[in-house]
C-alpha cells in the first residue's frame, strides 16, 4: 500500500531518531556491566558518571525508543489496516513535540544535571528541562491517539459490521491505556515536581509522587509490550507459514490488558510506607489477573506455530518446533519474534514472583529485577521493535536489507547474551546484590572494606552476557545503517503480513467496541487506587525539600 | 465464542493463580513473612535510637541519610526479636537485610515497620538498594548478633 | 504433502497443550523456588 511522502518521512524520522540514540543507550548498558563487575573502580568513565549513564540507559532505551516506536508502528498499522492515513498536521505536531522533548531531556541528562534515573523519584531533583522534556514527549505521544480515533470512527461508519482488524484494536487499546496512565505521571511531573524543582514550592509529598509514578509505571510496561503482542498475533503465524489459532483469543487478551494494565501499579510499592497492606493485597490479586492474557497468548501462539509446523510436515508432539523458518534470511522477522518469545517464557514467569505479595521481599530492588526485565522489555519488546524498525525502514525506502545473513543471526545472538546476562543478575539478586549501584566502587572492589566476594561470579556472568548483547547490538547497527545507505531497488510501500485465523469466530459486538471496557477499566482503577491515595494522604508526614544527587544538604 | 482448548488454558491458569494465592495467604496467616507494616507518620520516629524492651525484644529506630544509616551498628543477642522502624532524613533510601527478608524503603515523611527474629549469630549487613545520590554505593550498616555476651 | 490433510480437517493443538503444561510446570517450579527461599530466610 503506497503512503504519502509526508507520512513516510514522519515514520522514518520516528524510527531513525531513537535507533541513533540507541547507540548511546546500548553503550551505557555495556558500561553498567563493566562498572558492576569491578573491571573499573571509579565513579565515571569518558567524563560520563555511572549514574548519569544509568539514567541515559533507562531513558533512551525504555522511554524514548519505546514511545517513538509505538507511535511510528501505530501510524503503520492504522494506515495499512484501515486504508486511511492519519491527519498530516497531527503526525507532524506529535513528531515535533516528541523530538523537542527528547532533546530537552537529553541536554539535561548529558549536562549531568539530571542523574535521577528514569524513575526520577523525588526528593532527588533534576534540572527543570528534564521534567519539561519528559512532559513534552508524553503529550506528543497523546496527539496520534485522538487522530487515530477519528480515522477509526470514519472506518467504523463505512464498515459497520466488520471486525476491527486485530492490529488496529491492539494499537487503539494500547494508546487508550497509555493516555489513561500518563495522566497520573503528567500530573506528578507538571504539578508536583516542576514547581518544586523551580523553587516555587518548598516541599513535595514523596509517597504521593511515587504512587502517581507507579500508576503510570506498570501500564508503561504494557505500553511497551502491546506492539510486540500485535506483531505476535497478526504477523508471526503468517511468517511461520500457518494461521493464527484463534482470533477471539487475541481480542480477549487485548481487552483484559485494557482492563487490568493500570490498576496494578501498587505492586511496585510493596516495600513502601504509607500504603496499607490491603491495597497491596488488591494489587497482588489484580496482577495475577493481568497474567491471564499472557498465558492465553502463550497458548494461542504455540497452537499457531504448531499449525504452521504441521503445514510444513511436522510430526509428533513437539515436531512442529523443528519445522519453523528460524534461519531463513528472507523471513528475518520470524527470528526477531521467536527469540523474544523464548526470553519471554522466563521473563514472564519471574514477573509473577515479583508481584506475589510477600515473595517480593526476597527480590525487591535487588539485581533480580534487571534480570527479570531484560527478559521482558529488553527481550521480546526490544527484539520486536528493532526487527520491525528494520522491516519498516526497508519497506518505506524500498531498499533491500544490508548483509541479510548477518541480520538473521542478530536476534539469536542477543537472546544468548540476555540469557547469560539475566542468569548472572538473578543469581546475584538472590544473594542480595543491589540494583542501580556502582558496585565496582565498593562491593566489588577487593581493597575496599565493603568488598563482597559472593557477588563476583554473578557480576562476571552479567559482564559476559552484556558483552554478547553489545556485540549483537553492534551487528544490528551495521545492518540498520547499512540498509539506509543502500540504493533503492524496489517499490516503496507499507506491507504488513496479515495472518488469517484458523478459528475466525463471527462478529461479536462486545469484542468490537471500546466503551464498555473503558467503563469497566475506570471502575477497577477506582477500586484499586482510591483507597491507596487516601492511605497516602492520611498516613503521610511532611513533604521533602529538593536534594541534588551530589550533595547531602537540601536546596536547589 | 472461544475454542474449547483456549478455555482449558484459561481454566488451568486460574487454578494455578488460586494455588499461589492460597500459599501466600497461608504464609501470611502463619506470621512467617509479610510485607512492611503501615505506621502513621509521627515525628518521634525520626530520631535514631535503640530501645531494649526486655531481654530479647528490641526496637530500632533507623534513619537513612545521604550516605549512611543511623545507628550504623546494632548489637543484639542471639534469639533477639527486633522491630525495625525505618524512615529517611532526605531522599529515598533502601533498607535491605537480604539474609533475613527485611526489604523496606526509607522514605521522607513515611515510617516503615517490620519485625525480624535473629536466631543465628553473625554480622547481618543492612544495604541501601535504592539510588540516593553519588554516595549510594557506600551505604551499608550492620546488625551484629553475637553470643549471649552482648559486647 | 504428508500432514496436509489433517491440518485442514480438524486441527487439535496437542503440541501446544503439551507446551502449555510445561510452561505451567516451569511457572510453579520458579514460584515455589523463591517461596522456599523466602521461608528459609524468615
Amino acid at each position: 500500500m503506497k503512503v504519502s511522502r509526508s507520512l513516510k518521512n514522519v515514520i522514518l524520522i520516528e524510527l531513525f531518531v531513537p535507533i541513533t540514540l540507541l547507540i548511546l543507550g546500548i553503550y551505557h548498558g555495556l558500561m553498567q556491566t563493566v562498572y558492576r563487575a569491578g573491571v573499573i573502580h571509579q565513579s565515571s568513565a569518558v567524563k560520563l558518571d555511572y549514574y548519569q549513564g544509568l539514567t541515559l540507559h533507562g531513558v533512551i532505551n525504555a522511554v524514548v525508543l519505546t514511545t517513538f516506536f509505538a507511535v511510528a508502528f501505530g501510524h503503520a498499522t492504522i494506515t495499512y489496516y484501515l486504508k486511511k492515513e492519519p491527519n498530516k498536521k497531527a503526525t507532524w505536531t506529535s513528531l515535533i513535540l516528541m523530538v523537542t522533548g527528547t532533546l530537552l531531556a537529553a541536554y539535561a541528562m548529558l549536562a549531568g544535571k539530571a542523574s535521577v534515573l528514569y524513575t526520577f523519584y523525588p526528593p532527588l531533583k533534576a534540572h527543570p528541562l528534564f521534567y519539561i522534556g519528559t512532559a513534552m514527549l508524553i503529550v506528543g505521544s497523546w496527539v496520534p491517539l485522538f487522530d487515530w480515533l477519528n480515522v477509526y470512527r470514519q472506518w467504523k461508519r463505512e464498515n459497520p459490521h466488520t471486525k476491527i482488524p486485530l492490529a488496529v484494536l491492539g494499537t487503539l487499546v494500547n494508546f487508550i491505556i497509555w493516555f489513561t496512565c500518563t495522566l497520573a505521571v503528567a500530573y506528578e511531573v507538571l504539578v508536583l515536581l516542576l514547581p518544586w524543582a523551580l523553587g516555587f514550592k518548598a516541599t513535595v509529598n514523596v509517597t504521593l509522587a511515587r504512587t502517581l509514578f507507579w500508576f503510570f509505571g506498570h501500564a508503561l510496561v504494557y505500553f511497551w509490550l502491546l506492539p510486540a503482542y500485535i506483531m505476535f498475533y497478526t504477523m508471526l503465524p503468517k511468517i511461520a507459514g500457518g494461521k493464527l489459532y484463534s482470533d477471539n483469543a487475541g481480542r480477549i487478551a487485548l481487552f483484559l490488558f485494557l482492563l487490568l494494565s493500570v490498576p496494578v501499579g501498587v505492586h511496585h510499592q510493596f516495600s513502601d510506607p504509607n500504603i496499607s497492606q490491603s491495597s497491596k493485597w488488591v494489587s497482588t490479586i489484580l496482577t495475577f489477573g493481568v497474567a491471564v492474557p499472557s498465558f492465553i497468548t502463550a497458548f494461542t501462539l504455540a497452537a499457531s506455530l504448531e499449525y504452521a509446523g504441521k503445514k510444513n510436515g511436522a510430526k509428533g508432539l513437539f515436531g512442529w518446533m523443528g519445522k519453523l523458518p528460524y534461519l531463513d534470511h528472507n523471513k528475518y522477522m520470524f527470528g526477531y519474534m521467536i527469540a523474544g518469545l523464548i526470553l519471554f517464557i522466563f521473563g514472564g514467569l519471574t514477573g509473577i514472583v515479583n508481584s506475589s505479595y510477600a515473595l517480593n521481599n526476597v527480590v525487591h530492588n535487588t539485581s533480580w529485577l534487571p534480570g527479570h526485565f531484560h527478559m521482558t522489555v529488553a527481550g521480546p519488546v526490544f527484539l520486536a521493535m528493532i526487527g520491525m524498525s528494520l522491516y519498516l525502514l526497508s519497506a518505506l525506502t524500498g531498499k533491500k536489507i544490508f548483509l541479510p545473513k548477518l541480520n538473521v543471526v542478530v536476534p539469536y545472538l542477543w537472546m544468548i547474551g540476555v540469557l547469560i546476562f539475566s542468569a548472572g543478575l538473578m543469581y546475584g539478586g538472590l544473594m542480595g546484590e543491589p540494583r542501580r549501584t556502582n558496585l565496582g566502587m565498593t562491593y566489588l572492589n577487593p581493597n575496599h572494606e565493603l568488598y563482597h566476594p559472593q557477588w563476583v561470579p554473578s557480576t562476571l556472568l552479567a559482564l559476559a552476557g552484556g558483552i554478547i548483547m553489545f556485540a549483537a547490538g553492534m551487528c544490528y547497527f551495521i545492518v540498520f545503517f547499512g540498509t539506509i545507505f543502500k540504493k533503492k531497488t524496489q517499490e516503496a510501500e507499507v506491507y504488513l503480513p496479515d495472518s488469517e485465523s484458523y478459528h475466525d469466530e463471527k462478529y461479536i459486538p462486545l469484542f468490537n467496541s471500546f466503551k464498555p471496557w473503558i467503563i469497566m477499566m475506570v471502575i477497577i482503577i477506582i477500586i484499586a487506587y482510591v483507597p491507596t491515595i487516601l492511605d497516602v494522604l492520611r498516613l503521610g508526614g511532611p513533604g521533602a525539600p529538593p536534594h541534588l544527587p551530589s550533595s547531602p544538604t537540601p536546596g536547589l | 465464542m472461544l475454542d474449547k482448548y483456549e478455555g482449558k488454558a484459561i481454566g488451568i491458569t486460574a487454578i494455578i493463580i488460586m494455588v499461589f494465592l492460597f500459599s501466600l495467604l497461608y504464609v501470611t496467616g502463619k506470621q512467617k513473612t509479610d510485607v512492611v507494616e503501615c505506621v502513621p507518620y509521627d515525628k518521634t520516629y525520626t530520631t535514631p535510637r535503640i530501645n531494649q524492651i526486655d531481654s530479647t525484644t528490641y526496637q530500632v529506630f533507623a534513619v537513612a541519610k545521604m550516605w549512611n544509616f543511623e545507628p550504623s551498628q546494632i548489637y543484639v543477642p542471639v534469639g533477639a526479636e527486633v522491630d525495625f522502624f525505618v524512615t529517611s532524613g532526605d531522599v529515598v533510601h533502601g533498607f535491605n537485610i537480604a539474609e533475613k527478608n527485611v526489604n523496606m524503603m526509607a522514605v521522607y515523611g513515611g515510617i516503615n515497620k517490620t519485625t525480624v527474629k535473629f536466631t543465628e549469630p553473625g554480622i547481618y549487613k543492612i544495604t541501601c538498594h535504592e539510588y540516593c545520590g553519588v554516595g549510594h554505593q557506600n551505604m551499608q550498616a550492620e546488625v551484629i548478633v553475637n553470643y549471649p555476651n552482648n559486647y | 504433502m504428508p500432514g496436509q490433510h489433517d491440518t485442514e480437517e480438524k486441527f487439535i493443538p496437542k503440541g501446544a497443550i503439551a507446551f502449555f503444561m510445561l510452561l505451567i510446570t516451569l511457572c510453579v517450579v520458579i514460584w515455589y523456588g523463591i517461596y522456599y527461599i523466602m521461608l528459609e530466610r524468615a
